[in-house]
């Protein structure tokens, strides 16, 4: 069931084009993040949703009611939603009671209820007995959960979060976006949240859209975002990646780091090499592509097993290596603890790009010194035209 | 969907919105980006009552052809005005420079004792009436007169104007710079020459053109004075001679001259932002300590204090004692003080509601031809109040055949149109307090735009509204030269009566509406001062 349906969406500002035709599903009950850089209209998506903004063009639906659309224009107060914006927008001239219970009507819910409202709420975000301090007696973390509370008080179809943990420190931010995240699941709100954040995204939310050119570039589970993007720079985009060059035949890749199987390919699914292959206009095999290796699928050994391969130019940078790895010396090192990313300039190409490997943090490795790497499979990769 | 006790979904709750509600009819929807056509439209209409003076004087000059107004304009007459203006403008606004540079770097950076209650009596006689500084000396000693009159009277009344952006400005500055210098091998007069006066440097020229301003409006202290200008000849041609052509001519090379100092206010402050590292916002500089020259650094601010508060203040009390009572008849001190107070209740709410649009439409629905709408109102700065009361006259003897000039409503509008500028940055720095996105939350929150505005907007601005309310009426209470020209008969407010009791030497009558005024004006312009932050306690400072 479809909670939140927007298709077609267009925004301009003026002469600048912010979202074409964009769509996007959110299902009941779950917590999509819109995912973008900033300036990318995330914003303005979320402000067209809430009702602040006017679509140009497309549709808003919200529950079952058209929200948006062709002569039909629903104001914000008639909506709905649960706004949570970036920095609280707490009343300062109120209580933290009378902020949540803001949008209940005294007439309506009368006072007893209201009150009672009041305590469940903010003993679920873990604020009871704060309800007459002011806002600016809370601290930036408390602030976004009376914002929270405020905001699912009146029972949202839909709560919309603009980047609410971008103003609290690192230490604060990971535990109010735990609480957040449980809260919305327990209660079961349709939830929307815009970030700039690729972990939070990838954390946070069952469904990350990607937003890209005013439209959603990917819209998907975290792992599948992560694990198949749709192109390459989608896979720069969500996590570190090595693009590599390799010659695609069938459903495996010829690279610098060996001969690798590719995702999907040989379950004649719909991924991206699979697709190109079949509708290849070079025959099945041998075609130049562009190969996805997640640093995390880069194995790192140190020094040089067996001879080692010569550095020639019969091999080639995109020269097939040999099963006992790729050669490189370390360009840089960079320590995590839990992990360290390393990367290695393969001696094969020296002018070419470094290859990005995360390896577990024990290992004690030094720029400059030589070491084998080993790529397992599978991987993504997408032909390239004339490449 | 789950349920949880706490945020139970399955009660529908009284509070059930329209969006299910089978029929509801949406809003009817523009598809092209929603303007807010009402707002503009005020604001356009105001900003046309506000450039009302400017029009009426060139459609007086252009009706009069070129050739009269050449012949109004040069003559002997103007040239000796124009002399008079400029130097007295340039003499005064360099002595109030170097006067309140120096009392700001006084009290400000150094150790001088009583550094918190100089703070404070340092900017008092920017409360007190020009013309009643004016008054006070004038009235004591002869030689206050001419240009040396006019000189030490007006160095008195306005060199807080100085004071004010310059005491700010070397408060915010980042003392880092200067240790910076000094560690850089700079000396102590050449650090504070290049370091010190140059981070305040905006803020002197800000202030002396301010300063400038003020000396291109002024009436009534020149006039005690007897120092002739534009702007009191201009009164002259108005009230005396009943020359209107002749007073429009003159007004067209005043504000050609106001337009200049404004002009030049405007490029100073566009240029040379001072600069500080956010770390060190929260440190303040160790003071200069003054060692031997303490004694004359707390006798310069006794000196300072003493002139332009202490005679003034006194003058008015030595007269209101020992000034014989004449048989001169005026209207009693509580009549003027209720008119007064009743003008400036409704020019105070005109400007403030006149501001509300403009300021909106500024704050929240920034655009290029709207910024421009809102910066075109900054004009009326150009244009004196003696102007104003001039184009107005002109405009009810032209168009309405005499009807209503001298009236109150009359004299309402010039008094809102001279002090707009004043509400407009009043207003808007009261819908700074209330962002938008407030708003945006209530509404969300199932608020329509009524129950927002009463319970959310008017909450947050409330208190700086009525702010620029009293702005507005505290600078009526003290107005002279429009109030003279336009205010109807048989009525008098406590500046007018003031002015009619001083003009006839009636001192001791006159004295108590000095004072009356200066306690009227000064003690709330402090406690405005204290509302808006002591870095802004002046209000003209703040355009």
């Amino acid at each position: 069931m479809t909670q939140l349906a927007v298709a077609g969406l267009d925004k301009r500002f003026g002469a600048h084009q912010v979202l074409t035709g964009l769509d996007l599903d959110v299902p009941a009950g779950s917590l999509t993040a819109i995912l973008g850089p900033s300036g990318s209209g995330k914003t303005t998506l979320l402000r067209v949703l809430a009702g602040f903004e006017h679509a140009d063009a497309g549709t808003v639906r919200i529950g079952s009611a058209l929200a948006d659309g062709p002569g039909v224009f629903l104001p914000p107060e008639r909506r709905r939603i649960g706004y949570v914006p970036q920095e609280g927008s707490l009343f300062p001239h109120l209580t933290v009671a009378a902020n949540v219970t803001f949008g209940l009507s005294r007439r309506k819910w009368g006072r007893d209820r209201r009150a009672r409202r009041c305590a469940d709420l903010l003993e679920a975000v873990g604020l009871g007995g704060l309800d007459k301090r002011y806002p600016h007696q809370l601290s930036g973390g408390q602030q976004q959960r009376v914002a929270l509370a405020r905001a699912l008080a009146i029972e949202p179809e839909v709560v919309l979060l603009d980047e609410p943990f971008a103003s609290l420190d690192a230490n604060l931010r990971a535990s109010v976006r735990a609480d957040v995240q449980q809260l919305l699941k327990e209660s079961g709100t349709t939830s929307v949240l815009v970030t700039h954040d690729q972990d939070e995204a990838l954390s946070t939310a069952d469904r990350v859209a990607v937003l890209r050119d005013g439209a959603i570039a990917q819209c998907d589970a975290p792992q599948e975002l992560y694990s198949r993007p749709v192109d390459a720079d989608m896979a720069r985009f969500i996590g570190e990646a090595n693009l590599i060059p390799g010659i695609l035949n069938g459903s495996s890749v010829q690279t610098l780091l060996g001969v690798l199987a590719v995702t999907g390919a040989d379950a004649g699914g719909d991924g991206p090499a699979a697709g190109a292959a079949r509708n290849g206009s070079e025959g099945p095999g041998h075609r130049p592509a562009m190969v996805l290796i997640r640093p995390e699928q880069v194995e790192l050994v140190p020094g040089v097993l067996g001879a080692g391969p010569a550095v020639s130019a019969e091999t080639g940078p995109a020269g097939p290596a040999s099963s006992t790895g790729l050669t490189g010396r370390i360009t840089g090192y960079g320590y995590h603890g839990h992990d360290a990313v390393v990367t290695v300039q393969p001696e094969q190409d020296p002018q070419g790009p470094p290859v990005t490997v995360r390896t577990l943090g024990g290992q004690a490795l030094s720029p400059g010194s030589r070491v084998t790497l080993r790529a397992h499979g599978p991987v993504i990769a997408w032909p390239q035209r004339g490449g | 969907m789950t349920s949880s006790p706490v945020l139970d979904r399955s009660d529908p709750g009284p509070g059930e919105p329209g969006l299910h509600r089978p029929g509801y009819v949406a809003e009817k929807k523009n598809r092209r980006a929603r303007r807010p056509r009402a707002l503009i439209a005020s604001a356009v209409l105001i900003a046309a009552v506000l450039a009302l003076p400017l029009i009426f004087l060139l459609i007086e000059a252009s009706g009069s052809g070129a050739a009269a107004d050449a012949r109004l304009i040069f003559r002997p007459l103007t040239a000796e005005l124009l002399w008079n203006t400029v130097r007295l403008t340039v003499v005064v606004t360099a002595l109030c420079g170097v006067i309140g540079t120096a009392a700001a770097w006084t009290v400000e950076r150094t150790n001088v004792p009583g550094r918190k209650i100089w703070a404070v009596l340092v900017v008092v006689p920017l409360a007190i009436p020009d013309f009643v500084v004016s008054f006070g000396w004038a009235s004591l000693w002869t030689w206050i007169h001419g240009f040396r009159g006019a000189v030490i009277v007006m160095t008195l009344a306005v060199y807080p104007l100085v004071y004010l952006p310059v005491a700010a400005s070397l408060r915010g500055t980042d003392p880092g710079q200067e240790e910076v210098a000094r560690s850089l091998g700079s000396s102590r007069v050449r650090t504070f020459v290049r370091i010190t006066l140059g981070q305040a440097r905006g803020a002197i020229l800000g202030g002396c053109l301010l300063v400038a301003m003020v000396m291109l409006a002024e009436y009534g202290a020149f006039e005690i004075v007897g120092y002739q200008t534009f702007t009191t000849e201009i009164f002259t041609e108005i009230n005396v001679a009943f020359s209107l052509p002749a007073a429009c001519a003159l007004a067209l090379v005043l504000v050609l001259l106001s337009l200049i100092v404004l002009g030049a206010e405007g490029r100073l402050r566009g240029r040379g932002r001072v600069s500080r590292s956010g770390a060190l916002a929260q440190r303040v500089s160790a003071p200069y300590r003054l060692g031997k020259g303490k004694i004359p650094a707390l006798a310069g601010l006794v000196a300072l204090t003493g002139l332009s508060l202490g005679v003034p203040v006194g003058s008015a009390i030595y007269w209101m004692t020992s000034g014989g009572h004449d048989s001169l008849t005026g209207v009693s001190m509580p009549s003027a003080a209720l008119t007064t107070a009743l003008y400036g209740l409704l020019s105070g709410g005109l400007a403030t509601l006149m501001a509300l649009p403009v300021a909106v439409l500024a704050v929240r629905h920034p655009g290029r031809a709207r910024h421009f709408l809102e910066r075109s109102t900054y004009l009326v700065l150009a244009v004196p109040g003696v102007v104003i009361a001039l184009a107005l006259s002109y405009f009810t003897e032209h168009y309405l055949g005499g009807f209503g000039y001298q009236t109150a409503p009359l004299l309402i509008l010039a008094y809102a149109i001279m002090f707009f500028p004043l509400a407009l940055v009043g207003v808007k720095a009261s819908l700074a307090r209330a962002p938008v996105s407030l708003d945006e939350v209530a509404r969300s929150l199932g608020q329509p735009r009524l129950a927002v505005l009463l319970r959310v907007t008017l909450r947050l601005t409330g208190p700086g509204l009525v702010a620029a309310f009293c702005l507005v009426f505290l600078s009526v209470i003290t107005e002279l030269t429009a109030t003279l020209i336009l205010i109807p008969t048989g009525v008098q407010t406590l500046a007018s009566q003031f002015w009619v009791y001083e003009t006839n030497l009636s001192y001791g009558q006159a004295a108590p509406f000095a004072l009356v005024m200066i306690a009227v004006a000064a003690i709330p312009s402090w406690v405005l001062g204290r509302f808006f932050d002591r870095g802004v306690a002046d209000p003209r400072m703040m355009t």
